[in-house]
């Protein structure tokens, strides 16, 4: 054991004020993964509005420049300020966890960016407060749809604003991660030991830089176009602001997917009681598929006819060969493992078939003659929100399982918590398989109406049971969170036989998070020492029984 | 893989060679779709930038820093000027849409809060180096 210089110290009962005010990772990780969830809350009562007025055709509950916000505000909220934020969370709170690391690496820039990330949403929303309400054209904001001649009211300029300061705050945190993963490691942890989440960690943190500053600068060019002009008001314009939106839009997608894809296989690890397979092949497929994922944003904008569909075509379809192996290699993690069936393994396996079906409809709309008779229909929502909801929600869900004792120091429910995990199956499933359906009859996006002739409504309205069968899951889900705070099991340090750092501290872990680390040898150090007890203790039996032999 | 400036050379390699199959499909004449391209060789550049800096980070930490990457730093555990920063900030974006007298208050509170952060910093080493020669007396 590395025994540390200094005494941990506990964090203790902190005051509201405090908490927002915390240079502590874990407390700015929570806080922030709080207000993204609350986020996420908000962007759901959204998406009920939506569905609920789908239900039927004709218009019941909202007029359509309403129906144009709510769809606006639901995509910006999910990924704005939900998806994005609430990966980073989890990554400020874990990786210096799971690296051996007293803190993060510039906590104070760390606390700003949580400022700037609230203030961006509160400023983002406070457009509803505004005579003609928030912004409406959708969260890619397509020029001419968002130039002050379609769009002149002060609520997309509060939602340009917003969007900057919420991406600013991320491109923050990943700079203070990723600062954190390659100078605070601990002694022994080499870059090919660091666990699978925090692998997803740093390519997350690689996108974040790379790809958002295009966005910001979208966005700071559609604001100076509104207020000054020029800027895309040539016949190029409108392409070179969906260039410069998809770089970042679709690198975008990966930000939100990698970090709970880590969270999911560090749950089918531990949960498989075995060590991590093909981990060398993991870490080299995570690589490609960041770059892959950057060389793909094309496949956006087939129809347009402005891109290298051939170039953007091949990227797309190439996607496939590094998700192949990662989902090689969690099956195979599984394989021959002594499963325990917990919750967190629930949505880590929900996680990989949800996700599937996104991926597999992804390289049919990455073909550009399928994409031209599917773009802008139903089957584009649906083939997204696989991604987003098996991607995000079912990783994160795998993650709150799986790590909620070290947060809380208490064990989130298991029966409450399977019924969560049934809820949220069969809602999403029910939620997004009619849509595929739907786009492929035609059914287009972005519409708050549409004929009863068309026969549309039944498969509407299922889709419209299925939202609130996802709303009662997240409903348990609080309740669950709620009473395991008051109620549940105290979890002690290591609950599961986790394989990482985190488990080596108490639960909740101390300010400076360790006491002692134990050395590391490998991307599962407790594993190893756990191993070596058992091979330890086996070889004293043996010793002894030997003994027993020679005595005469 | 000791040295983490090896991922970002890696990343950069790989982008570069999507990037170059890229303009071998679009054409080397005159550059058709230049903004592909450009955001395409900005994002291989900041990874580069990246590497170097990385790689900088490591050939200090050799030279006689050493790896203190377990030990705790010094650093106070709230820090009210920076979330006053945050507001401020936010008052000057603001104050885009609002007006000018936004602008004027986010930046008043922006220089209050930078000045009370270079108080803390400066208070942070102090006490630093305090415990450092305590801890050397003794």
């Amino acid at each position: 054991m590395t025994t540390l210089d200094a005494p941990p110290r506990r964090s203790g009962t902190l005051s509201l004020l405090g908490l927002f005010g915390s240079t502590d990772h874990k407390h700015i990780g929570l806080v922030t993964g709080l207000t993204a969830f609350a986020f996420f809350l908000l962007a759901g009562l959204l998406a009920l509005l939506m569905r609920t007025e789908l239900a039927e055709p004709g218009l019941q509950i909202l007029r359509d420049d309403t129906y144009n916000q709510v769809f606006t505000m639901h995509g910006s909220t999910m990924f704005y300020l939900f998806a994005v934020p609430l990966a980073l969370a989890v990554g400020l709170y874990l990786v210096p966890l799971q690296i051996g690391a007293a803190e993060i690496v510039w906590p104070r820039l760390a606390l700003l960016g949580y400022w700037l990330f609230l203030s961006g949403g509160l400023i983002m929303y406070s457009g509803f407060l505004t005579a003609d309400g928030a912004a409406k054209a959708a969260w890619t904001a397509y020029d001419p749809l968002s130039d002050s001649v379609a769009t002149p009211e002060a609520g997309m300029d509060l939602w340009i604003i917003g969007v900057v300061l919420a991406t600013v705050a991320t491109m923050i945190w990943a700079a203070c991660v990723l600062a954190t993963l390659v100078r605070r490691r601990a002694p022994g942890m080499t870059m090919l030991r660091i666990p699978v989440f925090s692998w997803g960690m740093v390519v997350t943190c690689l996108l974040v830089l790379t790809a958002f500053p295009a966005l910001v600068l979208a966005m700071t060019l559609l604001y100076i176009d509104r207020h000054f002009g020029g800027v895309f008001t040539d016949p190029g314009g409108p392409l070179a602001y969906q260039h410069l939106f998809w770089f970042y839009g679709h690198p975008v997608v990966y930000v939100v997917f990698f970090p709970f894809l880590g969270a999911a296989l560090e749950a089918i690890a531990v949960c498989s009681r075995k060590r991590f397979f093909g981990y060398h092949a993991m870490v080299l497929s995570l690589l490609g598929f960041t770059a892959l994922s950057m060389s793909v944003w094309g496949h956006h904008m087939f129809t347009t006819g402005g891109v290298a569909n051939r170039y953007f075509a091949l990227t797309s379809t190439a996607l496939l060969v590094p998700a192949g192996i990662e989902y090689f290699d969690s099956l195979a993690t599984m394989f021959r493992g002594r499963i325990v069936v917990r919750t967190s393994l629930l949505f880590a396996l929900g996680f990989l078939g949800l996700f599937l079906i996104g991926g597999l409809t992804g390289i049919l709309v990455g073909s550009p003659p399928l994409n031209y008779h599917l773009h802008d229909t139903y089957f584009i929502v649906a083939h997204f929100h696989y991604t987003v909801v098996g991607g995000t929600v079912f990783g994160f869900f795998a993650g709150i399982y799986h790590w909620f004792p070290k947060v809380t120091g208490r064990i989130l429910g298991e029966g409450l918590g399977k019924i969560n995990w049934a809820l949220l199956m069969v809602g999403t499933l029910l939620t997004f398989i009619p849509q595929f359906f739907l786009g492929e009859e035609g059914m287009a996006r972005r519409i708050s109406d549409y004929p009863a002739y068309e026969g549309w409504a039944g498969l509407n309205q299922l889709s419209t049971v299925g939202a609130f069968v996802i709303f009662l899951g997240v409903l348990v889900l609080l309740i669950n969170v709620a009473r395991s705070l008051r109620l549940g099991r105290v979890a002690g340090d290591d609950p599961w036989g986790g394989h990482t750092l985190e488990w080596t501290t108490s639960s909740p872990p101390p300010r400076h998070n360790f006491e002692a680390l134990p050395p590391v040898r490998s991307y599962a150090p407790l594993l190893d020492l756990r191993e070596e007890r058992e091979r330890a203790r086996a070889g004293a039996v043996a010793l002894g029984a030997d003994r027993e032999e020679l005595r005469p | 893989m000791k040295r983490s400036w090896v991922v970002f050379a890696t990343f950069a390699l790989l982008l570069g060679a999507s990037l170059t199959l890229l303009w071998g499909v679009i054409g080397l004449g005159p550059i058709k779709g230049w903004i592909p391209v450009a955001t395409f060789a900005t994002a291989i550049l900041i990874t580069l930038v990246m590497a170097a800096l990385a790689a900088g980070g490591a050939r200090r930490r050799r030279g006689g820093e050493g790896d203190q990457s377990a030990a705790p730093r010094a650093i106070p555990d709230f820090s009210f000027p920076t979330v006053l920063a945050g507001i401020a900030i936010a008052h000057m974006a603001l104050g885009l849409e609002l007006g000018a007298w936004l602008i004027m208050i986010g930046a008043g509170a922006l220089a209050v809060a930078v000045g009370s952060v270079a108080i803390e910093l400066r208070a942070t080493r102090r006490a630093a180096v305090r415990a450092g020669g305590e801890e050397s007396a003794t």
